[in-house]
């Protein structure tokens, strides 16, 4: 019995402490060094080493594109990944993910608004063509935030966590329904404007932009890592970590303000990404045999940055000029992956959570 | 006087239990005046929406009382912070959600929560009280299993055994038996008094399943609708009638002879039986069951077990007719078909 426990123990720790390190760091590297200039892997690794090089247009190619690009990957992976699970955890739902809760409909709202209701509020919004990325992160941010507070203030209100994913749904349908009107009253240029946002972006942020995002997402998983333990509890039920001294109420507005700062300022940020959030929580539930969070919030991480590097790798076309919509990379690779989860499990409800 | 009150975990003050909404408030239970004492199982019995939930979550403090005072080791418990409180008392439900892929030592681990740090880990101490906990409910043999793989039964032993990992001196349990089997129940409340007994935790249960109670019990608490709760060991409460007089129901009445209930029949036809032992004992269960009054005195049905060969055969006499069964149910089916009226 003791050496089936640490077995099971081992390759948690060998997932946890060699693989999944491993694999990121290969995948990084390996998503600098692609791209549709060939610079080779050595001149790369000396590029980032020392900042020199024998084409000063290479440093400047990985400094201010690659680099950024495969920052936001890992930043977006670790993000979107961490709040499924916490989402998953709190409902007791295998389906939920970072967007139940209706931040990302949120942030497109406030991006449809700017994008498309120049045309209503004429002269108040800079006309379509000199919207720059901050006004449209600014503007994810301030859609976020208004459905942030909604559901903080509804969530404080509402004893029961299945009442908050129902209002977090219906705030979709219901933002989704703006957007669907405000683009009744586009014209084609602003509709394709806002579509273009939805497919999602990787490679949109700059430095400047990165300064900001990153402290956002490193102290949103910083939370995540600091709830790890009522998380196991709510495991069993919320009456169970009641009466083993977990205040419910304080620790769901904490996962709450969690997911909302990942996923509202990753959709802010860099447009709505599906299915990671979803996927993620459970391939790192199968690969660790375990949903222990313990070990759980910190596979998850890891492997949502794996994936999301491997998806945006995909995404860049290795050896082309075109860069694919990220959002349909990760709905094309996430879709199959839940439903071979749905098929693979006899029980969906007992491999979950 | 200081000896005796070291005994009582909890004693409840005039409470009053029920459910507030908005202003106004809608009383369930009401002149509770309760003790619980150390190493005893208790059994709160009562009918379905009498209130046993109700108070069951008063006590252990997830919704506030009406009025009156609930004491905790002399505390009141609204002293007590949630934290504290969950060193006191641990619950365990009547269901528990899936929690997914779970191994049955990190479900007990669970109850350690009160005493971890943030990041959840187990310090030898947590280890030496979760080993416990596993072989004290006899499932160390399972404490790697996936906990998805175990059945109702196996789940509450589980469930139980994190509540005693909690180490508290108090368990409360809300009908962790409703959707358990007859073996399994008695399984579990067994093991709940022996837990009780070893431990020197007090142990309430609520449940209404009045048989087990009778059979494993220390205490009853009895719950009616408008009335206060009564209290003592279930063999007084037997014997003054009150389980009788509490339990009063047009359909069933206590019979104090077995501690069972049976049912009521409107028109009481009486049977003489002649016969002995386990034969007698089972034959007149057949009748009561099918609405006869046994009795020991000359009455115009007599049914004579006869025991002079064997397989043994009954003998019923009627005015001038005689019948021969070989079996109960053969005499039962004859019985229900013929109206046999005096």
């Amino acid at each position: 019995m003791n050496a089936l426990q640490s077995k099971g123990k081992t390759s948690i720790f060998w997932y946890l402490v060699v693989v999944f390190p491993v694999a990121m760091t290969l995948l990084f590297m390996f998503n600098i060094y692609l791209g549709s200039v060939d610079i080779p892997f050595q001149e790369m690794l000396r590029i980032l080493g020392r900042r020199e090089s024998v084409h000063e247009s290479w440093i400047n190619i990985i400094f201010e594109f690659r680099l950024p690009k495969a920052t936001t990957a890992v930043l977006v992976g670790a993000g979107l990944s961490i709040s499924g699970l916490l989402m998953q955890t709190l409902f007791n739902n295998p389906l939920a993910g970072p967007f139940v809760l209706g931040i990302t409909s949120g942030a497109s709202l406030g991006v449809a608004l700017l994008v498309m209701a120049s045309y209503l509020l004429a002269g108040m919004l800079p006309v379509l063509g000199e919207i720059g990325h901050w006004a449209l992160i600014i503007a994810g941010c301030l859609g976020a935030s208004l459905v942030l507070l909604i559901i903080l203030l509804v969530s404080i209100r509402v004893k029961s966590s299945m009442t908050l994913l129902i209002i977090g749904l219906l705030f979709g349908s219901t933002t989704g329904a703006l957007v669907s009107i405000l683009q009744f009253f586009s014209d084609k240029d602003e509709i394709q404007a806002y579509l273009i946002w939805t497919f999602g972006s990787l490679g949109g942020l700059t430095w400047d932009e990165l300064v900001v995002f990153i402290p956002v997402v490193v102290s949103g998983l910083i939370l995540a890592f600091l709830l790890k333990k009522p998380l196991n509890a709510l495991l069993i039920g919320e009456s169970y970590a009641q009466s083993m001294g977990v205040n419910v109420k304080k620790v769901r507005l904490m996962i709450i303000l969690t997911t909302s700062l990942l996923a509202g300022s990753i959709t802010a940020f860099c447009g709505p990404i599906a299915f990671i959030g979803i996927a993620v929580p459970h391939m790192a539930r199968i690969i660790l045999n375990s949903g222990n969070h313990r070990y759980l919030t910190l596979a998850t991480i890891m492997l949502g940055i794996i994936v999301m590097l491997l998806c945006d790798t995909i995404a860049q076309l290795p050896g082309s000029q075109y860069i694919l919509p990220i959002n349909a990379i990760t709905s094309l690779f996430g879709a199959p992956m839940v439903i071979w989860i749905v098929l693979g499990k006899k029980d969906v409800r007992n491999s979950f959570a | 006087m200081t000896h005796e009150t070291s005994h009582i975990v909890l004693e409840t003050v005039n409470l009053a239990v029920g459910y507030r909404s908005g202003s106004s408030k809608k009383t369930i239970l009401d002149r509770i005046n309760l003790k619980l004492e150390r190493g005893n199982l208790v059994c709160l019995l009562g009918e379905n929406g009498v209130g046993k939930s109700t108070l069951l979550k008063t006590i252990s403090g997830v919704i506030s009382p009406l009025s009156g005072d609930i004491f905790i080791d002399g505390t009141p418990l609204y002293r007590i912070s949630q934290k504290a409180l969950a060193k006191k008392i641990s619950l365990v439900l009547t269901g528990t959600q899936k929690p997914g892929i779970l191994k049955v030592r990190e479900l007990v681990a669970l109850g350690r929560y009160p005493y971890t740090g943030w990041g959840g880990g187990l310090s030898a101490d947590d280890h030496k009280k979760i080993d416990r906990a596993l072989s004290l409910t006899n499932i160390d043999y399972m404490a790697e299993e996936n906990v998805a793989t175990l059945s109702d039964g196996q789940m509450q032993k589980v469930m139980i055994a994190r509540a005693l990992a909690q180490d508290s001196d108090m368990m409360i349990l809300d009908e962790p038996t409703a959707f358990l089997d007859v073996n399994n129940r008695l399984e579990i409340m067994h093991l709940l008094k022996m837990l009780a007994w070893e431990t020197k935790k007090a142990i309430l249960v609520s449940t209404h399943d009045l048989d087990t109670a009778f059979h494993t019990a220390d205490q009853l608490w009895l719950a009616t609708c408008c009335l206060p709760i009564t209290t003592g060991c279930p063999e007084d409460l037997i014997v003054q009638g009150e389980i009788a007089h509490l339990f009063d129901h047009e359909a069933f009445t206590f019979d104090h002879w077995s501690g069972r209930f049976k049912a009521n029949f409107k028109s009481v036809k009486r049977i003489f039986l002649v016969g002995e032992d386990k034969y007698h004992l089972w034959t007149r269960n057949g009748l009561e069951r099918i609405g006869f009054k046994v009795t020991n005195e000359e009455a115009p049905l007599k049914l004579t077990i006869l025991s002079d060969r064997n397989p043994r055969r009954w003998s019923l006499s009627f005015k001038e007719e005689c019948h021969d069964f070989n079996g109960i149910g053969d005499l039962i089916r004859f019985l229900r078909s013929h109206t046999l009226s005096d």
